[in-house]
């Protein structure tokens, strides 16, 4: 009786995989906890976000992928946040957050923070300028090797004049230098951490039980399942509104997209295009549509295929030509292929880096689409069909290279897959090597390929351009230009524009090196993915950041009208 | 082969899976000829993508627009194709090691079967994937020396096992007792005695391979695109089964069929040979 | 006889024992090459692709002892086995042991139920197709095992996912438990946990029943002949008791050897369906540590992998005598 009922009841009927057992489960729970669910005021509620991998740690200065950064950021509140336009010059349009307020010294060479005096750990304990202090010290700790200290260079110390006061010390002045420590200086439980040596922090257990302090905080954790955080009920800043979220770890992206539809997860960041025609067919969900920070590109490889980043190899025997670069950006039709690819989902990127961040798309000048002028470009600059089999050739050297393309991003491979036939139309010989991506970071980063589908994430501020596609990182041993792209014009554009003050300027200069980049075409640049989130309609959230979807999770609702029994398990007595 | 024709007709369906191996051969063989349109040139790529099967497309079309009839035709000739080879390999390989370890027995023996041994060991799906996924063998000759380089370890046992039988045989006696070297007796008695031995277990590998086969190019680490095998048109719909449901349904039933009908025609000449002189051929290893 | 049998069976021990050993380094040292000749680098995925500057990576890189030579690593790595350390995992950030601890469990269950199923139906359903060899029933059944037969187990754990859990909703997608279950009561927690494994054991069972039932129906056709089945037939047993009795104990021997030999093929088989039903099993990190070159994690389930593939091979050898009267009598 109770089977039927529980399958033909619309409310229920989603709920597959509690199904007959969240029925009987939920009353269960009520004598293994008190539940404390107060819908009256919108709280409470259960979200169950389904995610593609495991985070690999929670341990904030030592979260690298997406899925761990995101995770450490919902636990550990920031001194301040990023406003919704992502600026990151000066201090305009951050709010308070551990910080209730700061000062800057008149040269702005000390910045000083004033920290909320009722923050606290998730423990209980107070948060005192003592873990600001120490958050500094383990990040630009070389034992620990976090990836955030390059970014925290610039600053010289952190003095601790009282317990609620901490003050940065800036080596020299820069336009993004509150940025830079307040996205990147992770504020750490001093009083739980400061006697383990910093070499073993990584492995210490204690990492992977996070005791932080933002408006959720950590419950539990079953490695390649499932990580559940709830409501912080004591947080300064209010409880987070919902009781619990939940990542539900799926091994892949179509197994992820799976839950979601089978109504075991409520939200899942990314929609492929093909999945977004059936989600609006399906009654419980709805997509929602957000800006997000990337782009993707065939870039190609200026020097020839190597074994490591020197500066000794000679250009590429055919796309070392800015000729043949430029014929090939022009060959290709790249609205048509972002048509294919993302439906009206996508865009066509302009250049390296996606609209939301950069300063000044009018005034650039990208290469138009126009095949017989690409054609025409490769017979003036010696590329011709002598043979008649189809491929163009110069002096004996034929017009073929190979695309390497990660087998883990379908969106990639189709890209490859549909270049290759856009480029054989002006007699290009393109082959598809799709590799598994450890392998494709492998080839890159020893500079062994011809070309490859790239994409990149860039931060707000644009700080990481030179990280990929300046000079220097051309030529360092790790240096991720894989394609060996050298302009001295673009490094100092770049320079100038992210060290000027004024705003101006800075705009001018973005300008001028993002011109010289599109002109050298060293990339065809393809799209920019527009984010299409899927999300269970009785799910009220708050806009999603184009940098970090998540940011405002704490301030999620779900209609209390429209509860789901994984809704109404409620919270345990906490502490 | 009429007396082989004659044979099978005590396998049930053995008959009906050798004429269907030998029509899906034939349909491998000339499917550049019938296949309706290109299988890896698209269409139109925006208008005639993913389009559900009908009178111009029986197969309906794919993501890139392609015809995925054309594709599973083609795919039949690379999926073939790649398998047969590969098993060629392993056959190979493993006969000459089997018989070399059979047949000189003592130090050269207990080294190849410690081979054999690890070979074994690790699970062999594990060590493709693993092998492909490091090198990504992407050409379709590495792709076959892989899945042959790895396939051979049971067969060499086999093989060498069967050997040493066969050694104590009162033929192969009596060609050791006048005084016939005895690599000379491995080549010309013992070997062409393992003939209907090889082709059961070469037939039972084949299906196995186009599995396996299929399997790794599911996972994006087989046949490169745009050529298209039964395991790429499957992973191009794995996103989204539900809607695009003929991507996988075809290429797998395509699969299904393959492998059954060399499943049976395998035991089928497995039986048909067993009744011969050289007892029953049972212990074929199960390579699936 | 029976001290120089003893004897010799205890020098057949020794040599199994110690050719075991052998043959577990041997398939270390040559995963261990694989892994480290293979381009990729352990950190390569856990850095996304984030815009990092060279200095960065490549001091993480010196913290994890990446720079160091192949060789060092392995033999490090091999010496702290030794002591019983069996690592860190660089891609999960956790001790080695505590992904084991994870995983095995998950897939012993897995990989266990479905052989123990496979096994007891498939041998039960071979025999009686044996014993009606060329019926009609007999051809409709094997022509439905033979379907089963020929499919990967990727198709059918998408073909059962879609039909049982997308589209009938039956069973959940996926996961060993409910995402709540630690919010449930003892019976409903138990529920949730059977209902999870239907589809994932069924995948792995249905393939391996009609693997082992084509052998039984083949090895109960050949025992059927056989003369002492014949001469118990003829002695007047009933026909109940000759096909139970007599032909089916003969006719288990090779099943016990594909035994033993049919567990790496399980274990192979248990990655797909681990991939597909998202169970945290020793395929999946097998899987996942592949392709993140987490060569510890691969080192770990390699050496347990072909540690248990042994196994299965000495207990097959084992049992074999005991199952086959021909045997057991010489």
């Amino acid at each position: 009786m109770r089977r039927r009922l529980s399958f033909r009841h619309p409310a229920v009927r989603l709920v597959r995989a509690l199904g007959v057992v969240s029925l009987t489960g939920v009353a269960a729970c009520g004598d293994r906890g008190a539940a404390t669910t107060a819908a009256a005021d919108g709280t409470g509620g259960t979200l169950v976000i389904a995610v593609a991998g495991d985070p690999n740690t929670l341990f904030p200065p030592l979260a690298t992928t997406t899925q761990s950064q995101a995770i450490a950021r919902i636990l550990f509140e920031r001194l301040a946040e990023i406003g919704p336009a992502l600026n990151t010059v000066g201090d305009g349009g951050f709010t308070p957050r551990l910080a209730e307020r700061w000062t800057w010294s008149a040269d702005s060479m000390q910045l000083t923070f004033r920290l909320a005096p009722g923050a606290r750990w998730h423990d209980g304990a107070p948060v005192r300028a003592r873990d600001v202090q120490f958050g500094f010290q383990i990040t630009t700790n070389p034992a620990v090797a976090s990836v955030n200290a390059p970014f925290l260079e610039n600053i010289d110390s952190v003095s601790t004049p009282d317990s609620l006061t901490a003050t940065v010390w800036f080596k020299r002045r820069k336009p993004s230098q509150f940025f830079d420590v307040v996205y990147n200086l992770d504020v750490l439980p001093a009083h739980r951490l400061d006697s383990i040596p910093p070499a073993a922090l990584a492995q210490h257990p204690l990492t992977r039980e996070p005791v932080g302090t933002g408006r959720f905080r950590f419950e539990r954790w079953e490695r390649g399942a499932l990580l559940e955080l709830v409501s912080d009920t004591l947080n300064v800043r209010g409880r987070a509104k919902l009781d619990r979220v939940l990542w539900k770890v799926a091994p892949d992206f179509a197994a992820a997209t799976i839950t979601l539809f089978a109504g075991d997860a409520d939200f899942l960041e990314t929609l492929r295009p093909e999945n977004v025609a059936e989600l609006a067919k399906s009654p419980a969900l709805r997509v929602l549509p957000y800006d997000a920070l990337a782009y993707g590109f065939l870039g190609f490889n200026l020097r020839a295929r190597g074994t490591g980043p020197s500066t000794s190899r000679p250009p590429h025997p055919v796309l070392g030509d800015v000729q043949v670069r430029r014929a090939l950006s022009m060959a290709v039709d790249r609205a048509r292929l972002v048509r294919n690819v993302f439906d009206s989902l996508g865009r066509v990127a302009i250049g390296p880096a996606p609209r939301a961040l950069f300063p000044d798309t009018t005034s650039l000048r990208p290469l138009p689409f126009d095949v017989a002028h690409a054609k025409a470009l490769l017979d003036s600059a010696g590329w011709v069909d002598g043979n008649g089999d189809g491929v163009r050739e110069k002096n004996g050297v034929a017009l073929a290279f190979e695309i390497m393309v990660p087998t883990s991003s379908e969106t990639r491979r189709r890209f490859a897959i549909l270049l290759q036939e856009q480029l054989q139309a002006v007699g290009a010989k393109v082959g598809v090597d799709a590799l598994e991506l450890n392998t494709v970071i492998a080839r890159a980063s020893s500079r062994d390929f011809d070309a490859y589908m790239g994409s990149w994430s860039p931060t707000p501020g644009l700080a990481g351009i030179p990280s990929v596609w300046g000079s220097r990182a051309a030529r360092a041993e790790k240096g991720q230009n894989w394609q060996s792209y050298e302009s001295a014009a673009f490094d100092a554009g770049v320079t100038r524009a992210l060290e000027s003050f004024d705003p101006a300027t800075s705009r001018t200069a973005w300008v001028q090196a993002y011109q010289q980049i599109l002109d050298d075409a060293p990339s065809v640049w393809l799209y920019e993915p527009r984010a299409i989130a899927g999300i269970h309609r009785r799910v009220r959230p708050t806009g999603l950041r184009a940098d970090q979807w998540y940011a405002g999770l704490a301030d999620w609702q779900i209609d209390p009208a429209e509860r789901l029994p994984r809704d109404q398990i409620g919270l345990r007595a906490t502490r | 082969m009429r007396a082989l024709w004659h044979r099978l007709g005590d396998a049930p369906g053995a008959r009906a899976a050798f004429v269907l191996v030998a029509l899906l051969i034939a349909l491998a063989v000339c499917a550049p000829w019938i296949a309706p349109y290109p299988a890896d040139a698209s269409t139109d790529v925006i208008a005639s993508k993913l389009l559900a099967p009908s009178a111009a497309h029986p197969f309906g079309t794919d993501p890139f627009s392609r015809d995925v009839l054309s594709r599973v035709l083609v795919g039949a000739r690379v999926s073939l194709g790649i398998a047969a080879v590969a098993v060629l390999v392993a056959t190979a390989v493993g006969t000459c090691v089997g018989a070399v370890a059979g047949g000189l027995g003592g130090i050269a023996d207990a080294l190849c079967m410690r081979v054999v041994d690890v070979g074994l060991a690790v699970p062999r799906v594990l060590l493709v994937i693993a092998i492909v996924a490091l090198w990504g063998a992407q050409s379709a000759l590495a792709l076959i020396l892989l899945l042959g380089g790895t396939g051979w370890f049971g067969l060499a046992r086999l093989v060498r096992n069967e050997v040493r039988a066969l050694a104590t045989r009162d033929f192969v006696r009596a060609a050791s007792a006048l005084g016939v070297p005895r690599a000379q007796r491995v080549v010309r008695h013992v070997v062409p005695h393992l003939a209907p031995l090889l082709i059961a277990h070469a037939t039972l590998s084949t299906a196995s391979v186009i599995a396996l086969e299929a399997s790794l190019s599911y996972l994006g680490l087989g046949v490169r695109p745009p050529t298209p095998s039964w395991g790429n048109i499957m992973l191009d719909g794995a996103g989204s089964v539900g809607q695009y449901w003929w991507l996988t349904l075809f290429p797998a039933l395509a699969t299904i069929v393959t492998v059954a009908a060399l499943h049976t025609l395998g035991d089928g000449l497995r039986s048909a040979f067993s009744t011969g002189q050289l007892g029953p051929v049972r212990d074929v290893s199960p390579v699936r | 006889m029976h001290a120089a049998g003893r004897r010799s069976v205890a020098h057949w021990i020794a040599r199994r024992v110690a050719l075991t050993t052998f043959t577990i380094a041997a398939a270390l040292a040559v995963t261990f090459a694989l892994l480290s000749l293979a381009p990729g680098d352990p950190l390569a995925l856990a850095l996304d692709s984030r815009e990092l500057p060279a200095e960065a990576l490549a001091r993480l890189r010196a913290v994890y002892a990446l720079d160091q030579p192949p060789l060092t690593r392995f033999l490090t790595w091999c010496g702290a086995l030794l002591r019983g350390d069996l690592g860190w995992s660089l891609a999960r950030q956790e001790p080695v042991r505590d992904v084991l601890r994870g995983a095995l469990p998950n897939t012993l269950v897995l990989c266990g139920l479905a052989g123990l199923l496979a096994f007891a139906l498939g041998s039960a359903l071979g025999a009686w197709q044996g014993a009606h060899a060329h019926s009609r029933r007999d051809h409709a059944s094997s022509l439905i095992s033979l379907g089963l037969y020929a499919i990967p187990e990727f198709v059918l754990a998408l073909l059962l996912l879609l039909v049982f859990a997308w589209r009938l909703r039956w069973f959940p997608a996926g996961g060993v438990t409910g995402d709540f279950a630690t919010y449930l009561g003892t019976a409903a927690r138990l529920r949730d946990r059977l209902q999870h494994l239907v589809l994932p054991v069924g995948t792995l069972a249905l393939i391996a029943c009609a693997v082992v039932s084509r052998y039984q129906r083949a090895a109960m056709i050949d025992a059927v002949r056989e003369p002492f089945v014949r001469a118990a037939r003829a002695r007047g047993a009933t026909e109940r008791r000759v096909l139970v009795r007599h032909a089916w104990r003969a006719a288990l021997s090779p099943l016990v050897t594909l035994l033993g030999l049919y567990l790496p093929v399980l274990v192979g088989g248990s990655l797909f369906v681990e991939r597909v039903f998202a169970w945290p099993g020793m395929g999946s990190a097998l899987a996942d540590a592949v392709l993140a070159r987490d060569y510890p994690v691969v080192l770990a389930i390699v050496a347990i992998g072909s540690a248990a593939t042994a196994l299965g091979a000495l207990v097959s050898d084992l049992l074999h005598p005991l199952s086959d009267p021909r045997v057991a009598q010489a």
